[in-house]
C-alpha cells in the first residue's frame, strides 16, 4: 500500500510539469505580441517596449519560464495588468466563495444522488426506480442557469426565504453565509446529482447481478447488509470517480452560476479578467484549476486503492 | 435407508421476462438423504441450477421469480418460510458452492473476512473465535499456510485455491446439505480431481448430504449414489448410479452416455451427438419435451406428455417407449 501511494504521488510530478509549460505558453500563444495585446490598439512602440522590459518578455523563452516557475513556486503570480494588484491576493479573495459553493453543491449532490441511485437499483422497474430515472434525466437536460432562475423566482421572489443574489462571507455569520450560497449550490449540485444518480444506479445494478452477491445471499447475509456492505463497497470505485469529476466540474464550471447569483468567485474573476485581457490573472486561474484537477484525480486514485485491493497491486 | 433431509415435491419456478412468464422448471420432485450424494445431470439450460437456487430461494421474489410446489427441509417448508427465517437456513443448514470461484467471492474483502462472515451471522461466537475457526477451515480444505491466506484477497489466490476457499465458506457452519453447482467446471483436470476428493471426504466425514450439479458424467459415476437426469425443466430419468450408467432407459440419458468419449472407441470413430439444441423456454414442445430431438419419437410422443413411470424399484423414466427401446 505504501508503495502504491508513493508511486501514485510521484507520477503527479511530470503531469504538473507539462501543465506548467502549457499554462506558461498561454501568454505567448496569443496571436501577436502579448504586451501589445495587453496595452490595446492605442499603445505607442515605446510603451510596448517598456512593458516588454518590465515583464521580462525580451529575454529568451526558457529563461522566462525559469523565472516564472520560480515565482509560481514561491506563490507569486505576477501583477494584474488592469489594476496593478498582485495576482495572488486577487486569487485568494475570490477562492473562498468558489470553494464553499463547490463543496456545498457537492454535499447536496452526494446526499441526494447516492441514496436515490441505490434505491433505484434495488427497486429496479418499480415506480421508485422510474422516478429516480426521471429526476436524473431532468437534471441532465435542465441547464444550471435556468434552474437557478427558477430557484430565484420561487425561493427569493415569491417565498422571500433566501437572498436572490450576492455573497455573505463567513464573517457575516455562518447562517447568513450558508443562506447566500444555498440557491447557487442547489443549482450547481442538481446537475451533478443527476449524473451521480445515474452512475450509482447503473453500477449498483451491475454489482447486484454479480455472482458474489448471489453467494452472499446463499451464505445467509441479510438483504440490507448485502446492499450496504457487499454491494456498496464494490460500487464505491464508480462513486469516487463521479464525485471527483463533479468536484472538478463545479470548480471550473461555476462561472455561469457565479455570474447569475453575483458571487465574487474564481469563475467571475476569470470572466472579468478575460474581458480585461488580464493575462496574468487568467494564467494563474488556469494553472490553479489545472492543479486542482491533477490533485483531485490523484486523491481519487489513492481512494480507489483504499477501496479495491486489486488497484493497489497494478 | 438413512433419514431424508430434503424433500422436493412438484417444484415449479417461473420467471417474469419480456416474453411473459416462463417456467424454467416444471414439477421437479426428488429427495436427498443424510450422507447421500445425489448427482443432477443434463445439458446447459435444462434447469439444474434453477432447481438448486430455487431450494434456497435465491431469486428475487419481488419482481422476478415465483415458486410453487413444496420444498421440505426436515419439518420446515422452505417455500413458506419468511425471509428472516430463510436466512438461517441459507449458509447454516444448507450451503451452496458455485461454479466460478473468482466471481463468486467478493473481490474487495479478504478471504478470512468472507469465511468469518457466515460464522458471525449464524453462530454466537466472538470475532476471535471466528478467526480461529476460519483458519482451521482453511487448513481443513487443504490450503497451505492458512494464516497468510486468511489475510489475502481472492485475486491473490489460484483457481483451485479459490474453489477451496468457497468450500470453506460453505462448510463453515457445518451444514447438513451442500449444494455444489458445477464446482469443478472452471478448473483444470488435476485440480478438478482434488476438489471432488475434498467434497467426497467432507461428505463421508461429516455425513453431510450433497447435491452435485454437473454435466460431467464421469464425476457422477465416481462419486454419487443416485442420479437425476434433467431435460428442459423436467426430470426425465432417475435411479441409482448403476441403473443409469448400466441400463439407461430414456433416449436422452442414452444420448448423454453415448456422447462421452471412451478410451476403447475405435480410432477415427465419430463421437455421438444428440441432434439439435435445448429449445428456448418459450418454445417448449407439446407432448414429450425431448420428442423433437429424439430418434425414436412417434406421433404419440409429439402429442402427449409421457408419465414419469417406475421401471424398477430404483429407477424411473419419462418415456412412452421404455419397453420398446
Amino acid at each position: 500500500m505504501k508503495r502504491f501511494i508513493v508511486k501514485r504521488m510521484l507520477s503527479v510530478i511530470p503531469v504538473l510539469f507539462i501543465v506548467s509549460i502549457v499554462v506558461f505558453m498561454l501568454v505567448h500563444l496569443v496571436p501577436g505580441d502579448p504586451a501589445a495585446a495587453m496595452l490595446g490598439d492605442m499603445a505607442s512602440p515605446e510603451d510596448i517596449a517598456a512593458l516588454h522590459a518590465r515583464l521580462g518578455l525580451d529575454r529568451p523563452l526558457p529563461v522566462q519560464y525559469g523565472i516564472w516557475l520560480k515565482n509560481v513556486l514561491t506563490g507569486y503570480f505576477g501583477e494584474s495588468v488592469a489594476n496593478h494588484q498582485p495576482v495572488t491576493g486577487m486569487l485568494l479573495s475570490h477562492l473562498e466563495p468558489t470553494i464553499h459553493l463547490t463543496l456545498l453543491a457537492l454535499l447536496i449532490a452526494v446526499m441526494v444522488a447516492i441514496p436515490l441511485g441505490m434505491i433505484g437499483a434495488t427497486n429496479k422497474g418499480t415506480a421508485a426506480d422510474h422516478s429516480v430515472t426521471v429526476i436524473s434525466l431532468l437534471g441532465i437536460s435542465l441547464p444550471g442557469f435556468l434552474l437557478g432562475l427558477f430557484l430565484i423566482l420561487i425561493f427569493a421572489v415569491k417565498l422571500k426565504l433566501l437572498p436572490s443574489s450576492g455573497y455573505a462571507g463567513m464573517n457575516a455569520g455562518f447562517l447568513a453565509h450558508i443562506k447566500s450560497i444555498l440557491l447557487p449550490a442547489i443549482a450547481l449540485g442538481f446537475m451533478n446529482a443527476a449524473l451521480m444518480m445515474r452512475m450509482t444506479r447503473a453500477s449498483m445494478l451491475e454489482v447486484l447481478n454479480s455472482d458474489y452477491i448471489r453467494m452472499a445471499r446463499a451464505k445467509g447475509v441479510s438483504g440490507f447488509s448485502v446492499i450496504t456492505r457487499h454491494a456498496f463497497k464494490n460500487t464505491l470505485v464508480t462513486v469516487i470517480t463521479v464525485i471527483s469529476q463533479a468536484l472538478i466540474q463545479s470548480l471550473s464550471g461555476a462561472a455561469v452560476i457565479e455570474s447569475l447569483f453575483a458571487i465574487p468567485g474564481l469563475g467571475q474573476l476569470m470572466v472579468n479578467s478575460i474581458g480585461r485581457r488580464d493575462y496574468y490573472v487568467i494564467q494563474a486561474i488556469v494553472l490553479l484549476i489545472a492543479v486542482f484537477n491533477v490533485v483531485i484525480n490523484m486523491f481519487a486514485d489513492l481512494l480507489y486503492g483504499v477501496v479495491d485491493p486489486r488497484v493497489r497491486v497494478g | 435407508m438413512a433419514e431424508s433431509i430434503l424433500k422436493v415435491k412438484d417444484l415449479c419456478t417461473s420467471f417474469n421476462t419480456e416474453r411473459g412468464r416462463l417456467k424454467a422448471i416444471d414439477g421437479v420432485s426428488f429427495e436427498v438423504h443424510k450422507g447421500e450424494m445425489l448427482g443432477i445431470v443434463g445439458e446447459s439450460g435444462c434447469g439444474k441450477s434453477v432447481t438448486s437456487q430455487s431450494i434456497l430461494r435465491l431469486y428475487d421474489e419481488k419482481s422476478l421469480a415465483k415458486y410453487t410446489g413444496e420444498v421440505r427441509f426436515h419439518d420446515s417448508s422452505l417455500l413458506d418460510l419468511p425471509e428472516k427465517e430463510m436466512r438461517h437456513v441459507r449458509g447454516e443448514k444448507i450451503s451452496m458452492i458455485f461454479q466460478d470461484a473468482l466471481s463468486s467471492l467478493n473481490p474487495v474483502f479478504t478471504v478470512g473476512n468472507q469465511i468469518m462472515e457466515s460464522l458471525l451471522i449464524h453462530k454466537s461466537i466472538t470475532k476471535k473465535e471466528a478467526k480461529e475457526k476460519a483458519i482451521q477451515l482453511l487448513k481443513d480444505v487443504g490450503i497451505p499456510d492458512p494464516v497468510r491466506r486468511f489475510y489475502q484477497y481472492p485475486f491473490e489466490l489460484s483457481g483451485g485455491m479459490r474453489q477451496r476457499v468457497m468450500i470453506a465458506v460453505a462448510l463453515a457452519c457445518e451444514p447438513e446439505l451442500l449444494i455444489a453447482d458445477e464446482p469443478t467446471t472452471a478448473l483444470d483436470v488435476t485440480i478438478q480431481a482434488q476438489i471432488m476428493d475434498l467434497i467426497v471426504e467432507m461428505n463421508k466425514r461429516r455425513g453431510m448430504g450433497v447435491m452435485l450439479i454437473t454435466h460431467d458424467l464421469g464425476v457422477v459415476a465416481e462419486t454419487c449414489s443416485k442420479v437425476i437426469v434433467m431435460y428442459l425443466g423436467q426430470i426425465v430419468e432417475e435411479g441409482l448410479v448403476t441403473d443409469i450408467f448400466d441400463h439407461p432407459m430414456h433416449p436422452y440419458t442414452i444420448g448423454l452416455m453415448e456422447s462421452v468419449p471412451r478410451l476403447d472407441s475405435k480410432t477415427g470413430e465419430r463421437l455421438h451427438q444428440i441432434k439439435g439444441t435445448v429449445p428456448l423456454l418459450n418454445q417448449i414442445p407439446e407432448g414429450c419435451r425431448f420428442a423433437p430431438r429424439c430418434p425414436h419419437a412417434t406421433e404419440l410422443c409429439r402429442k402427449k406428455m409421457p408419465e414419469f413411470l417406475e421401471v424398477s424399484d430404483t429407477q424411473k423414466a419419462r418415456c412412452h417407449r421404455i419397453n420398446e427401446i
